[in-house]
């Protein structure tokens, strides 16, 4: 049974925490098996992550269309937007879906910056990311929280930085390992694309379930 | 259901639940008497996926593909063919239960009733109500003490515990905690 709706990841993790680069580090991952992918970036008020994304990964790279990279400023607390009423994302993903259907493999949904609470609504995403960074310290897995607990991939980003603000890395692998029991972490660097390989393959089996690229490549 | 790509089963629909289909009941006792059951773990939040790729006890691959919020519930069968049925079996999770000792002729029910209710609603908790109990997830044990402090001066009434459960949400009342 073929379903109109295209697989979608959202993503959410603190302001600052590398949302937006972890985008910028996997899509080409996925663009170079020849998967095609949308972004929607939500944030407050300004669109500043999707017109840097846009720019890097669309003008730039050439691995979308500018069009296929839309910001969101969603005004009000970012949870409400992509849990509580996530109309104005479902609006969007409706429309994508509707026009690119034939093509599309992934629509990627960008939270803005949020507390260790953020979930996203089963009705908007299938499959959540929720990301934090080495410079928060390593006390942050084993703080909880909704996110770092029920998220399908915890991602730990920033992790040059441990010895440079004291955090322990193999503390917070114990403490991800002790709160997510079989749930997959990944430690990245999002600068140097460190670990970005692991969470593309997660995307490609958990999300995509194997499945090839509806469209090979030109 | 149909099988794809990697021996993988897709599951688009449920078929039934063992505790309410009588037919069901008779099938699955049949397939685990022959060891053809199998179970695929998912969390209460999981429960609500429209799309997610899981693997049974026996490592079946199986990719829910959903059209509309499914909302599996525990024991659901969602696969069968004649050498296997997969089931669902929702994980236990930590709960508060709240239970009214005394509710009979009781005063006190009308505004305790309404100050719980204010507080779980100001918490975003799915519940789970009963005759004298109402049911929902907790996310620390300290919330917990939160609780019983809050309503320390009804203690007489209300018994105020942790407890271990699968817990499913009425209907109505699956709202996402936060």
């Amino acid at each position: 049974m073929t379903f109109k709706r295209i697989p979608r990841i959202g993503i959410g993790g603190p302001v600052g925490s590398g949302k937006t680069m972890l985008i910028e580090q996997f899509v080409p991952l996925l663009s170079q098996i020849g998967y095609r992918t949308a972004i929607i970036s939500n944030d407050v008020v300004s669109k500043e992550d999707a017109d840097r994304m846009r720019r890097n990964l669309a003008s730039e790279r050439g691995l979308m269309p500018e069009s296929l990279v839309i910001g969101l400023a969603t005004g009000g607390c970012p949870h409400t937007a992509v849990r509580e009423d996530p109309s104005m994302n479902l609006s969007v993903v409706e429309d994508i879906e509707s026009a690119h259907n034939q093509e599309l493999d992934l629509i990627i949904i960008e939270s803005g910056g949020d507390n260790i609470t953020t979930t996203f609504s089963p009705a908007l995403a299938d499959y959540f990311i929720y990301i934090i960074d080495v410079a928060g310290g390593d006390k942050y897995p084993r703080k909880r929280g909704l996110g770092i607990e029920n998220c399908d991939l915890l991602v730990i980003n920033k992790i040059d930085l441990a010895p440079h603000v004291g955090a322990d890395l193999k503390i917070m692998e114990r403490d991800a390992k002790l709160i997510r029991k079989d749930k997959p972490f990944v430690f990245v660097n999002c600068k140097t694309g460190d670990g970005i390989k692991e969470v593309a393959d997660n995307i490609v089996k958990d999300v995509l379930f194997d499945i090839p690229p509806k469209i090979t490549k030109n | 259901m149909e099988i794809i790509e990697n021996n993988m089963i897709t599951v688009n629909q449920i078929l039934g639940n063992i505790n309410t289909d009588s037919n069901l009941r008779k099938k699955y006792e049949y397939m685990l008497k022959n060891d053809l059951c199998e179970k695929v773990v998912i969390t209460r939040m999981e429960s609500e996926k429209l799309r997610m790729r899981k693997s049974t006890n026996k490592k079946t691959d199986v990719a829910f593909i959903f059209k509309h919020n499914p909302t599996l519930r525990n024991d659901d069968v969602i696969f069968m063919d004649d050498n296997k049925m997969i089931m669902v079996t929702l994980e236990s999770e930590s709960v508060a239960i709240i239970t009214f000792k005394s509710y009979k002729d009781n005063e006190n029910i009308f505004p305790l009733s309404v100050k719980i209710g204010h507080s779980l609603g100001n918490l975003h908790r799915p519940i789970k109500v009963t005759t004298n109990q109402v049911i929902f997830p907790l996310q620390a044990e300290t919330e917990l003490e939160m609780l019983k402090k809050m309503f320390s001066s009804y203690d007489k009434f209300l018994d105020i515990k942790s407890g271990n459960m699968i817990f499913e949400p009425d209907e109505g009342s699956n709202i996402h905690e936060h």
